[in-house]
C-alpha cells in the first residue's frame, strides 16, 4: 500500500498539559479520512501539523514517505498540500475572488492568463462564476466558504485537508462539494461536525480524544 | 485613477520635492488640486479625512510659533506639510495593500521587498478592520460610552483584544502564506495602463520641477 500521509506516535502539548497523546495514522493514496471529535479537542491543530504549519511536541510526520524533521522540509510539498483553514478569512490573500482562486497557482509557476483560466473553470465546477470580481472580504459566510474551497481545489492537490468545508454551505454547495470529493483522487482528511455531510462522502470516520484517535466506522 | 508605479513614484518624489524647498510657489499646488479634482465625487469625505489629519499639523505650526516666535518658519512647515499630505492622502484614496505590492512590483523592486510591504500594509489594513469590528462588537453588545472609570475599563479591555487579535492575525497571515505556497507572485487583474490622467499629472509634476530650475537658476 502507498501512503500519502503517515501519522505517527503523534503528541502536541500546550504548556506542558497534552492536547492529544500517541496519535497514528496513516492515509493511502486515494483514500479519504474523516476526523471527528468535540470542539478543542484539538483537530485544527492536528490538521496544521499535517500541513506543516505548526510543529509538533513529538512523534513523526511523513508525506510521500520521507519523514519531515522540520516546518521547512514541507516546503518541498507545497504544491501537494491543499489545507483550508477553518476560517475563510485567515485564508484570503488577493484582494478579489478570481485573483485568490488563482493566488497559488500562480506561485507554483503558472503563467497569470493561464492561472485565470483554470480558476475562472473552477468557480464554474462549482457554480459561483457570478462572484469572479467581487472583494473577498465582502462575501457572505457562506459564499466565503465555497470561494476558499475554490482556491484549493483549484490545486488539484494530492493531499487535501479540509477543516469543516461543510461549514455555513447551503444544500447545493454541499452536495457540489461532495460530489467533487468523491470524484477526485487526493488522498484527503476531513475535518468537521456535520456527520450527515461525512456520510456521503466515501471515507473512513474517526474521533480525536486526548488518548488517540478512534475507528468510528 | 491613476497606475499604481505612477502613484508611488510620484508621491516620493513630490514628497521630497517640496520637504526639501526654502520656497514654495503657487505653482507647487497645481497638483494636489488636480488630485481633488479627479476625486471630486468623494470631494466630502476627503475633505473631511483631510481635515482630521491636517488639524494635527496646524497644532504643530502652532506650537512652532509659539515657542520660536518666527511666523515665517511656521508656516513654511504648515504649508508643506499640508501640501505633501494632501498629495499623499489622494494618491491613495481608496486603495488598499495590494495596489501598493503591485506599484513595486512592476517597478522592478526585489520580490522580498515587495512581498515585506504587502505583508506590512496588509497587517494595517486587518488591524484597522479589527478596530472597526471592535465598535460593531460593542454597538451589538449594548455599550454606551460614557466618561466613567467603567467605560474606560470597557476601552482597555477593548485595547487588549485588539492589539493580542493583530498578533493572532500576523500569525495566520503568515501561516496562509506559506500553506497558500506564497513565492512572492499574485496575479493581478489590476492593469497598469497609461492613460490621459497619468499624462496629465506626469506634465504638471514635471513643469513643477521645471518651473524650480528655471527660478532657482535666475
Ligand atoms: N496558540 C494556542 N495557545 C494556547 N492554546 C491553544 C492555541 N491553539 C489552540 N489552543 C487550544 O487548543 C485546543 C484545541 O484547539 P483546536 O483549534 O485544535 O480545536 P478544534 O478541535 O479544532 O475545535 P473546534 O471543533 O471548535 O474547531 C483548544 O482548547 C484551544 O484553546
Ligand atoms: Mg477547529
Amino acid at each position: 500500500m502507498s501512503c500519502s500521509v503517515n501519522i505517527i506516535d503523534l503528541s502536541y502539548k500546550i504548556e506542558d498539559i497534552a492536547l492529544f497523546e500517541n496519535i497514528s495514522l496513516d492515509v493511502s493514496h486515494k483514500e479519504k479520512v474523516a476526523i471527528v471529535g468535540a470542539n478543542g479537542s484539538g483537530k485544527t491543530t492536528l490538521l496544521k501539523i499535517i500541513a506543516g504549519l505548526i510543529k509538533q511536541s513529538s512523534g513523526e510526520i511523513k508525506i510521500f514517505h520521507e519523514s519531515m524533521k522540520n516546518l521547512n522540509d514541507f516546503d518541498k510539498h507545497r504544491g501537494d498540500i491543499g489545507y483550508l483553514f477553518q476560517d475563510s478569512d485567515d485564508q484570503f490573500i488577493a484582494p478579489t475572488v478570481l485573483e485568490d482562486v488563482a493566488f497559488s497557482l500562480v506561485n507554483m509557476g503558472l503563467d497569470k492568463e493561464e492561472a485565470f483560466q483554470k480558476a475562472r473553470a473552477q468557480l464554474v465546477k462549482l457554480e459561483i462564476e457570478n462572484l469572479e470580481d467581487k472583494i473577498v472580504y465582502r462575501l457572505s459566510g457562506g459564499e466565503k466558504r465555497i470561494v476558499a474551497l475554490a482556491g484549493i481545489l483549484v490545486l488539484e492537490p494530492k493531499i487535501l485537508l479540509l477543516d469543516e468545508p461543510s461549514n455555513a454551505l447551503d444544500d447545493g454547495c454541499k452536495k457540489r462539494v461532495q460530489n467533487i470529493l468523491n470524484s477526485i483522487d487526493s488522498s484527503t482528511i476531513i475535518v468537521s461536525h456535520e456527520l450527515d455531510f461525512i456520510k456521503k462522502v466515501e471515507c473512513k470516520e474517526y474521533e480525536l480524544t486526548q488518548k488517540g484517535l478512534l475507528l468510528i466506522s | 485613477m491613476i497606475n499604481p508605479p505612477l502613484s508611488i513614484s510620484i508621491s516620493i518624489f513630490y514628497s521630497f520635492f517640496i520637504a526639501l524647498r526654502s520656497e514654495l510657489y503657487i505653482i507647487d499646488a497645481i497638483l494636489p488640486l488636480t488630485l481633488l479634482y479627479i476625486h471630486r465625487r468623494e470631494l466630502k469625505k476627503i475633505a473631511l479625512h483631510l481635515l482630521k489629519v491636517e488639524l494635527f499639523l496646524f497644532i504643530l505650526a502652532l506650537l512652532v510659533y509659539l515657542f520660536e516666535n518666527d511666523l515665517d518658519t511656521s508656516l513654511l512647515i504648515l504649508q508643506r506639510s499640508i501640501l505633501i499630505v494632501t498629495t499623499t492622502v489622494l494618491i491613495f484614496w481608496g486603495r488598499d495593500s495590494f495596489f501598493i505590492y503591485k506599484g513595486l512590483s512592476s517597478l522592478g523592486f526585489p520580490t522580498k521587498i515587495c512581498s515585506m510591504s504587502l505583508f506590512a500594509t496588509k497587517m494595517i489594513e486587518l488591524s484597522l478592520k479589527e478596530l472597526e469590528r471592535s465598535k460593531e462588537t460593542l454597538r451589538a453588545r449594548c455599550f454606551k460610552p460614557k466618561t466613567d472609570i467603567k467605560s474606560y475599563k470597557v476601552y482597555g479591555w477593548l485595547f487588549g483584544v485588539v492589539t493580542f487579535k493583530i498578533l493572532q492575525r500576523s500569525n495566520v497571515l503568515a501561516q496562509s502564506l506559506k500553506a497558500r505556497g506564497f513565492r512572492g507572485e499574485i496575479a493581478s487583474k489590476l492593469e497598469v495602463g497609461f492613460g490621459y490622467k497619468e499624462y496629465v499629472v506626469l506634465s504638471i509634476v514635471l513643469l513643477d520641477f521645471i518651473f524650480f530650475l528655471w527660478v532657482y537658476s535666475r
